[in-house]
């Protein structure tokens, strides 16, 4: 576990010192910030409070920025090292693979994680402090851990995108492909097969589960089924609570699109010829 | 004398291509082998099988007893290895640089400070230990990956090209480094730099097209030849028409 820690440690300094941390950190802010204080105004129209109305932004807002946030950290991490040499270096050292890898995660879930919870924790107390909303904080709270678990199912893929091709810029082209699937292609696609079946074959059963497939609708899914208020805004989750997927397994979805990645970037790291 | 590195029967197969042949060799302590041949002979492929970085198609590579694919750990706690280029993470300063190395290999406290300090001392790098190694030019930078692989003072050391970039004057201090290390460890040198050979080894290989084509010391390959010269000697063995013969 030392040698994972040192490896978190290294990426978190490394993400500091070339300012990813505050770049990260800042961006999500301005949208957040922006995002309560604009995003709130049509609350009275809608009968939502200004933190549901804000809740339901920056769930759109993470579904977005989180996976191009994960997937800039995590796209060159074997790539880059391997083309700049220090990959063979760090595999000279008594390190397993799986630790190398492991170490990376956890020190670019930290930088993603402070980004997110000081990012959007702006937004919460500039809520706090303008609307006075005192319930429904838990499901704020949900909103910022499942934004990290989200961007986490991200930096998790980068790793596999890293680990599958030989040039960094071929990582980074890949990593664009993988975040317009899963943020725009895959809703699309869905969308028009659900319009050409016109219901036929596919039932809202079958769509709310095709959705978990999706990690992006499965993070819109766990916020929409947590937070009451966040049904009003529309989007193809909706047929998630249409179809009764409970919450614990929309949760579990999410942690799979975590863990599964991440163990084929192990695999594929031990087989990898350096 | 035990050897320290046993290479059995190891062979590499790129799909059709076979980079390393068969390649069997022991090294003992005491021992400076200069692993030599052309470019793509497969020095790399073999150095890189010995790191563990590369999965032998066949044969064993073994480091203080410890097989490099089935106690991958094991034996990189014996090994000191300086990777082709000398790689290092250009943003950290050379002490922190070596201190992170200390802490992967599990020194903490007094002992890693040690250590540390032991490293700078040996490959004379304390005017520079707080710069940063992206400032450091290209001597020192060599000289800070053999620190790291000098930190643990390891019984194996195997350098893939240490002093190819090098001016005379850095060439001469990384050889007498080595020179001075030697008796207490076995070691390899990769390299296509004659000259290093008949400065510092104590025994040479030469490898062409993946398979060895001598094993003998530097004065027994060196009368192989009329001219007496290591050079020539290397040519006759390694060049496109000695390999057809």
């Amino acid at each position: 576990m030392r040698a994972v820690l040192l490896i978190a440690g290294k990426e978190v300094r490394d993400g500091l010192r070339n300012r990813w941390v505050a770049a990260i950190t800042g961006l999500l802010a301005v949208f957040a910030l922006s995002l309560a204080f604009l995003g709130t105004a049509p609350t009275g129209t809608v009968k939502v409070s200004a933190l549901a109305a804000t809740m339901v932004s920056l769930a759109s807002l993470s579904i977005f920025l989180l996976p191009l946030i994960g997937l800039l950290l995590s796209f060159d991490a074997i790539v880059g090292e391997a083309e700049r040499g220090t990959l063979a270096l760090m595999l000279a050292y008594p390190v397993a693979r799986w630790q190398v890898i492991f170490g990376k995660f956890l020190g670019h879930l930290t930088i993603l994680g402070f980004a997110t919870v000081l990012g959007y924790g702006v937004a919460g107390a500039a809520i706090a402090l303008t609307s006075g909303v005192e319930d429904e904080w838990g499901g704020f709270l949900l909103l910022i851990g499942s934004s990290i678990l989200f961007g986490a199912v991200f930096i998790a893929l980068g790793y596999v995108v890293s680990l599958m091709v030989r040039e960094r810029a071929t990582a980074g082209g890949v990593a664009i492909g993988v975040w317009l699937l899963f943020v725009l292609v895959y809703d699309l696609a869905l969308l028009g097969i659900l319009v050409a079946d016109q219901g036929r074959t596919l039932g809202a059963q079958a769509v709310a589960w095709l959705l978990l497939l999706n990690p992006a609708d499965a993070f819109r899914t766990l916020n929409l089924l947590a937070t009451p208020d966040a049904r009003l805004f529309s989007g193809l989750s909706g047929l998630a609570e249409q179809a009764r997927i409970s919450l614990s397994a929309v949760a579990a979805a999410l942690v799979l699109w975590v863990v599964v990645p991440l163990a084929a970037s192990m695999a594929l790291f031990r087989r990898k010829q350096i | 004398m035990a050897a320290l590195i046993e290479i059995d029967g190891l062979t590499k197969r790129f799909g059709t291509r076979v980079a390393v042949d068969h390649v069997s060799f022991r090294v003992g302590q005491g021992e400076v082998l200069g692993f030599l041949g052309p470019n793509g002979a497969g020095k790399t492929t073999t150095m890189r099988m010995i790191a563990g970085f590369v999965t032998p198609t066949a044969g064993t590579a073994r480091i203080c007893g410890y097989d490099v694919q089935q106690d991958a750990i094991a034996a990189r706690r014996m090994l000191g290895f300086l990777p082709e280029g000398a790689p290092l993470y250009p943003e950290m300063t050379v002490i922190g640089f070596l201190r992170f190395i200390a802490a992967i290999r599990g020194y903490s406290g007094a002992e890693a400070a040690a250590r540390v300090d032991n490293a700078i001392h040996l490959t004379a790098l304390d005017e520079v230990a707080y710069q940063t190694v992206e400032i450091l030019s290209k001597g020192f930078r060599r000289r800070v990956g053999l620190a790291q692989a000098l930190l643990h003072d390891p019984q194996v050391l195997v350098l893939d090209e240490p002093t190819d970039g090098l001016d005379p004057n850095q060439k001469h201090e990384v050889r007498t480094l080595i020179a001075r290390m030697a008796p207490s460890k076995a070691i390899i040198i990769s390299t296509h730099i004659l000259e290093e050979v008949d400065a510092v080894c104590s025994r040479a290989i030469i490898i062409a097209s993946g398979r060895i084509v001598a094993d003998a010391t530097p004065q027994e390959l060196a009368r192989r030849h009329p001219s007496g010269k290591l050079e020539e000697v290397f040519r006759a063995m390694t060049a496109p028409q000695a390999k057809a013969a």
